[in-house]
């Protein structure tokens, strides 16, 4: 998928887990879990902003777009 | 999501009453087979003893496939009340219910004229109009409403999916 989330990167810069991050920004592990494997299909904004708020980074710090070599 | 009890209820009363009927069919049958006589006072209804048993027998398999196509149904009901929606079972399901509604439907307008051809050397063809649309086109417009639900099934299915994968 041409979209990818560097969630993984921005959790150990600010030395945060998976797990906090969930916690904190009300999302089950497992969702949380989908969207840093590339499994999700969409993000909701709501989601985004608390993600940004909560690791306080922009969305281009975790969305990033990488064309696909064909 | 539990469809309603009266629902599960006629299915099943059905289903039962028409495997009881099938058991009896096949016991008329096998009993004719075997050299069984059903009485003077009986008519065959296409002319002869051996007639009515080639057609009972054609009509007992169109009529299995009947109770196939309700046992799918019921099982499909079944189905529902344990709480998934659009799984893939139901898809099929659905659309195999359609398929067999629809088979069952044409073979047994077909055995019918086939046997009046054959048996009562007469050619006809019946627009039944009493109830309104014909018993035979509404029954062929229900079995293709289930392969249309099955599709619109299908569409759910992509939806839930993609909504499910939307964090």
């Amino acid at each position: 998928m041409p979209i990818v989330i560097n969630l993984d990167a921005v959790l150990e810069k600010h030395h945060m887990k998976s797990n906090e991050l969930a916690e904190i920004i009300n999302l089950t592990p497992a969702n949380l879990s989908i969207l840093k494997t590339g499994k999700a299909k969409a993000i909701r904004f709501s989601t985004l902003e608390a993600i940004c708020e909560a690791l306080e980074c922009q969305p281009g710090d975790i969305l990033e777009y990488q064309p696909e070599t064909t | 999501m539990k469809p309603p009890a009266l629902l599960k209820t006629i299915i099943d009363i059905a289903y039962v009453l028409l495997i009881a009927k099938f058991i009896i069919g096949v016991a008329i049958i096998v009993f004719i087979l075997f050299g069984g006589h059903l009485g003077d006072e009986i008519q065959y209804q296409y002319g002869t003893r051996l007639n009515s048993t080639i057609m009972g027998v054609i009509h007992l398999g169109i009529y299995s496939l009947f109770i196939y196509a309700v046992r799918i149904l019921r099982s499909l009901i079944k189905n529902y009340s344990e709480g998934k929606l659009y799984t893939r079972y139901q898809i099929s399901a659905l659309k195999l219910t359609g398929q067999l509604i629809i088979l069952v439907t044409v073979l047994s307008a077909l055995a019918d004229f086939i046997s009046d051809l054959i048996f009562n050397n007469n050619i006809g063809v019946n627009i039944d109009l009493k109830n309104g649309f014909g018993s035979f086109w509404l029954v062929i417009a229900i079995g293709l409403f289930f392969i249309y639900l099955s599709a619109i099934f299908a569409n759910a299915r992509e939806i839930k999916e993609e909504n499910d994968l939307t964090i």
